[in-house]
């Protein structure tokens, strides 16, 4: 798994790419420690996702809301969305077509 | 006479001459008709033959080129040129002898020397095999590098283990934060500490400290441990330094085999105590199936690691409907199962006690009492709970995020049944809801855990949903137990030489 890092004002975007499972996932734990209470995790090369991965986004999504901020995630390839909806994950995570889409909606929460 | 040879004695010894080379000289003159046979050094009388008076009157004489002084021989009783160049080429002769014997005398010393070096390595590899603790070998090293270095003391680190192990020899000198602060230096240079005097430079040795020799002892390609030589008082010389590089060497490999032990006793320990829990886990699955009327029912569940995350139970006590319920905690192995531990007490402890054990009710409930302790450690799980009714042969189930579950009416397609709510600990309230399925005889439904969707063949291609329901289709018309195994047997072929990566558990209700 690849993990590219980017800020836009005050939201953290995380890019990861390859398959994000539990032996990658401590990656993003690091990488959740530094991030800004918005965080924007962009899936879009991401061809699978196990139960440590999402474990690992909803820690991050709780802490995203304690901080006073929301996880969003964007651009999930159909099999990753298939996993978001069986596990009904989806109900918990704001979840976006596009990264621009997501970023709007971050901006729009604040406002 | 016996001043006259300690006289000699002692020429011979600052000169090395060999005594009895001159001796057998100044013979072979005298019997050759010389009167006397000496030796002078600057002017001044050293010895002679045939007593240690010399004559008076003329002499032949010949100097003799020793390494750094050239004393002279004189003859008396003897002259012409024959006689001179006779003396002249014995003078030579024996100054030729002498250098060589010294070179001689050299090469042995370092024979003895090195062969003093191997016998010393080698009982220093006798004195630490024969230990496997960590902190033992430290000090035999320790003390058998000391007394080859002929250091008055030492001591050594090592990093590796926790607590940090440190060992002097004979008596602690420097004070742990000393001997950690110089093993920073030493690992940020990566190479040996030498400080030959009191004052090195710009560096100020501490109290009581003369020299320092601090040499590194890699491990695994790390600095990992050091062993420290101090005060010596001549110094540490080029060999000593060789030496100390040596020994280094000889101790990175006991070190490392030592350290390999510890790591497989700690190995072995915690594979016994994954084996206790393994066993616990075990045996806190249900032992045996209930005969409930109207149903055939099959469990099973296979661990990836020792111990998973997954589970099954069923709470069944006469004249109230069958309760059951199949779960998964994300990750894997020990944290897993401690969590699988507590969350499957807490939904028993609903599914008996609350007033009406409804499957939302029990899922709910179990949300709002787990919730807390899910986010602490950052995991959630997902869990089926379903409710058998045998008055109208209804089931039923409450699903918050569990997949896959299968429903396969008779002589029907296999279907999902989809969740409608969030695992449990993901949000703190669970829109969790009821919802009904009839199971009359021959309506199946397999409840079973991601291990069998996300199982993956060499290729790493997924088993997948299709494949599952497919499969559920094929043994529909089978005993629940022959699905069960079925199933299990469908996976395994389909996985065969790629290892289990996640809990495989599987709950089987069929109504007969």
């Amino acid at each position: 798994m690849e993990l590219k890092s980017q800020l836009v004002g005050d939201i953290s975007i995380a890019q990861l790419s390859g398959r994000f499972d539990s032996y990658e996932a401590p990656r993003l734990t690091t990488w959740f420690e530094k991030a800004t209470s918005k965080v924007i995790v962009n899936l879009a090369e991401v061809s699978f996702v196990d139960s440590s991965a999402l474990a690992l986004l909803v820690k991050g999504m709780k802490h995203c809301r304690q901080g006073g901020g929301e996880l969003a995630l964007c651009s999930l390839q159909q099999p990753v969305k298939v996993i978001f909806e069986l596990t009904r994950l989806d109900k918990a995570f704001g979840i976006y077509t596009t990264q621009d889409e997501a970023i709007q909606a971050l901006h729009d929460k604040s406002a | 006479m016996t001043s006259l040879l300690s006289t000699l004695r002692a020429l011979a010894g600052l000169m090395d001459v060999n005594l009895d080379l001159l001796e057998a000289t100044a013979q072979a003159w005298i019997g050759a008709g010389a009167t006397y046979f000496g030796v002078w050094l600057q002017g001044e009388f050293i010895a002679g033959w045939p007593d240690e008076k010399p004559p008076d009157g003329d002499a032949l004489f010949a100097p003799l080129k020793l390494n750094g002084v050239t004393p002279e021989l004189r003859i008396y009783g003897v002259s012409g040129a024959g006689s001179q160049a006779r003396l002249d080429a014995d003078a030579r002769l024996i100054g030729h002898v002498t250098s060589l014997e010294a070179e001689l005398n050299n090469m042995t010393q370092e024979l003895i020397d090195s062969q003093d070096q191997l016998l010393a390595l080698y009982d220093l590899t006798q004195s630490t095999r024969s230990s496997l603790e960590t902190n033992d070998v430290l000090f035999a090293l320790t003390r058998e590098a000391a007394r080859l270095i002929k250091a008055p003391a030492a001591c050594a680190v090592m990093i590796s283990n926790h607590p940090v192990e440190i060992v002097h020899y004979p008596e602690p000198i420097l004070t742990q934060p000393m001997l950690m602060s110089f093993f920073g230096e030493l690992q940020d240079s990566g190479n040996r500490l030498l400080f030959q005097g009191g004052e090195d430079g710009k560096r100020r040795l501490p109290d009581g400290i003369s020299s320092l020799l601090m040499e590194p002892v890699r491990i695994r390609g790390q600095v990992m441990a050091a062993l420290v030589f101090l005060n010596k008082k001549v110094g540490f010389s080029s060999p000593d330094l060789k030496l100390v590089r040596a020994i280094a060497d000889q101790a990175a490999v006991q070190l490392e085999n030592a350290q390999m032990y510890q790591e497989s006793l700690t190995q072995a320990k915690m594979q016994t105590e994954m084996e206790l829990a393994q066993n616990v886990q075990l045996h806190l699955l249900p032992q045996a199936l209930p005969e409930v009327p109207g149903l055939d029912i099959f469990a099973g569940s296979l661990p990836a690691l020792q111990v998973g995350g997954d589970f099954y139970d069923y709470v069944y006590q006469p004249g109230e409907p069958f309760v059951f319920t199949v779960g998964d905690i994300t990750g894997k192995g020990m944290p897993a199962a401690l969590l699988m531990t507590m969350a499957r007490t807490v939904i028993r402890t609903k599914a008996r006690s609350l007033s009406e054990p409804s499957p939302a009710h029990i899922v709910g409930s179990s949300n709002d009492d787990m919730y807390d302790d899910f986010t602490e450690v950052g995991m959630f799980a997902t869990v089926f709970v379903g409710q058998y009714h045998h008055r109208d042969r209804m089931l039923y189930y409450a699903n918050a995020g569990h997949s896959p579950v299968i429903y396969c009416p008779l002589g029907g397609n296999a279907y999902l049944l989809e969740a409608d709510s969030t695992p449990l600990g993901v949000l703190p309230i669970s829109t969790c809801e009821n919802h009904a399925i009839v199971l009359n005889p021959g309506d199946l439904l397999v409840v079973a855990t991601d291990g069998f969707s996300e199982a993956q063949n060499q290729a790493g291609e997924l088993f997948g949903y299709d494949r599952l329901l497919r499969q559920v289709e094929v043994l529909a018309s089978e005993a629940a137990w022959v699905i069960g195994t079925g199933l299990y047997e469908a996976i395994s072929q389909f996985s065969a030489g790629h290892s289990q990566d996640d809990d495989q558990t599987l709950f089987v209700v069929k109504g007969v």
